[in-house]
């Protein structure tokens, strides 16, 4: 579903955030992503949704390659991933219900099951009592249950988060992850960017390690290739 | 592919717009509105001049004279073909012995010349009044057709005060054409760089609209209108400050002077004229709004 070829990725002269990044994620596959602040989980999944481009290397998704995507054609690339952004990214002068509705809006649903659908998925992460709220109203950690429902309500069939536990306390971080495995189950590739140890050892999944900007650790390929 | 939907949001965002950044937008809006004012003014000028020359034409003496002996039926001809010209309000065929009969009252000093050179000193003539519709381009190949038919000998027109009068017409419209330009110009500019600010100024939301997944065309349509609706606006307002201008030039300088009320011929601006403002105003804040909305494609 998304491969990566000797991704290199520079902001600046001095500093590399990714450095020959070798990865290939399979169709339906859970991934964590991990490694300390700075080592380039964000870069990593900014690079695969296009929102930055790779320095060098080149990345396909579902077997395309995204750097030759034309500005006006990318739309159909970030319909196909679900993104919940490190610092959400809500729309501030939307409540909440028309944030998620929103998603389903640029896509053309029609506008009475935007807001059904957007309800059920508020509700299943807890927030439909938040619905007529502005993001700014929000703790950090109802704004990240928010990006996290908006990032789901498309059902996309690739979903990215980034740090989606990171302002949540223990027990809401599980249940997110229990969503995250039911979609999963349903079909769809998750990747998943975190620096919670606990979390990644619950979930017993796939695990990738960077640090510094290299690929330092894959446990697929530790555990099952020789 | 454009569902109502999607027009309605575009439109609801372009009014939400509008109303976010109205201090920005007002100044857009008078601009327009100015522009489309003065150009208005000159519109009036002109439309107005125009109707005062051909009400002047129409006092310009036409007077086709005839050859000696002219049979009945050449006569006849070229009777018909004067009245049935559109550009002729009536004609009038004054016989030889009328001619001399008006001179005699008219110059009177010089009857006893008139009666000296006997009855058929004057020839027979047709005069013509022309109508007040009609282009001088049609009048003056009017009078040249005629003036080709064998019994007429000779046309008194006065073509040289008419080319005044059009080259007088003529500088109205370039003056107008020259100053609506450089303002509507500006206009065009101005709306250009409100609409950018109003794209800059939503540039978080602009991203995050093309990250879950929104078509360019979503983004930039509610600024396409805005634009649009910003010249609609505008040329709304200037055809109220162009009614209030014309209205107050009516009522309180007309009066002061008999040769400027009787210079003033219309009320207002002629409708088709009026609504190519409000449509003009519209072209501008598009053209304005379509070169700006290229800053929203900003690779992200
Ligand atoms: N927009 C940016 N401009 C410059 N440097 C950046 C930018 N984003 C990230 N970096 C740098 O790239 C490196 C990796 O950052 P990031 O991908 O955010 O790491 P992580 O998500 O693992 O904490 C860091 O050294 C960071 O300072
Ligand atoms: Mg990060």
């Amino acid at each position: 579903m998304v491969q990566l070829f000797h991704i290199y990725k520079q902001y600046d002269r001095e500093s590399t955030a990714l450095s020959d990044i070798n990865l290939r994620f399979e169709k339906g596959e859970f991934v964590f992503v991990t490694g300390p602040s700075g080592a380039g989980k964000t870069t990593l999944l900014k690079l695969i949704f296009r929102e930055e481009l790779p320095s060098r290397g080149q990345i396909l998704v579902a077997g395309r390659n995204i750097a030759m995507i034309q500005l006006h054609k990318l739309f159909r690339l970030r319909r196909n991933i679900g993104v919940v952004f490190q610092d959400f990214r809500l729309l501030k002068r939307r409540t909440v219900l028309e944030n998620i509705a929103f998603a389903l809006q640029v896509v053309g649903c029609p506008a009475r099951l935007q807001k059904q659908r957007a309800f059920s998925v508020l509700k299943m992460v807890g927030l439909q009592h938040k619905m007529q709220s502005y993001p700014l109203q929000l703790s950090g950690g109802e704004q990240q249950r928010v990006a996290i429902a908006r990032a789901l309500v498309n059902e996309p069939p690739i979903l990215l988060a980034d740090e989606p536990t990171g302002n949540l306390d223990p027990e809401l971080s599980q249940e997110i992850m229990r969503l995250f495995s039911d979609i999963n189950a349903h079909g769809t590739t998750v990747v998943v960017a975190t620096h919670n140890r606990e979390i990644i050892r619950s979930m017993g999944k796939r695990t990738v390690t960077l640090e510094r900007g290299r690929l330092v650790e894959d446990s697929h390929h530790s555990t099952e290739a020789p | 592919m454009i569902s109502l939907q999607d027009v309605r949001y575009s439109f609801s965002e372009a009014f939400h717009s509008l109303w976010r950044s109205r201090t920005r937008n007002l100044l857009s809006l008078a601009t327009i509105s100015i522009s489309l004012a003065v150009t208005g003014v000159f519109m009036f000028a002109s439309f107005n001049a125009r109707a005062v020359a051909r009400s002047w034409v129409r006092d310009i003496p036409l007077v086709f004279f005839l050859k000696d002996d002219v049979a009945e039926a050449d006569i006849a001809a070229l009777r018909e073909k004067l009245s049935s010209s559109p550009l002729v309000e009536q004609t009038s065929y004054v016989t030889p012995v009328e001619a001399l009969r008006r001179f005699k009252t008219y110059y009177a000093r010089f009857a006893d010349l008139a009666s000296d050179v006997g009855e058929n000193a004057f020839p027979a003539s047709f005069e013509v009044k022309l109508a007040t519709t009609g282009s001088r381009g049609a009048m003056q190949s009017l009078v040249e057709d005629v003036k080709q038919m064998s019994c007429v000998s000779d046309v008194q027109f006065d073509e040289a005060w008419a080319k005044r009068l059009d080259a007088t017409l003529l500088l109205i419209d370039l003056i107008g054409i020259f100053l609506g330009g450089v303002l509507v110009l500006a206009s065009v500019f101005t709306i250009s760089n409100v609409i950018r600010l109003n794209i800059y100024s939503c540039q978080e939301e602009i991203e995050i609209m093309m990250l879950v997944g929104a078509t360019l065309g979503f983004i930039r349509a509610p600024f396409l209108i805005e634009g649009a609706l910003q010249g609609f606006l505008g040329g709304l307002f200037s055809l109220g400050l162009l009614y209030a201008v014309v209205k107050a030039f009516i009522l309180y300088v007309a009066p002061i002077d008999p040769l400027i009320a009787s210079l003033v011929r219309l009320n207002f601006l002629p409708l088709m004229a009026s609504l190519s403002i409000l449509g003009g105003g519209m072209i501008m804040g598009l053209i304005g709004s379509i070169t700006s909305v290229g800053k929203v494609a900003r690779d992200s």
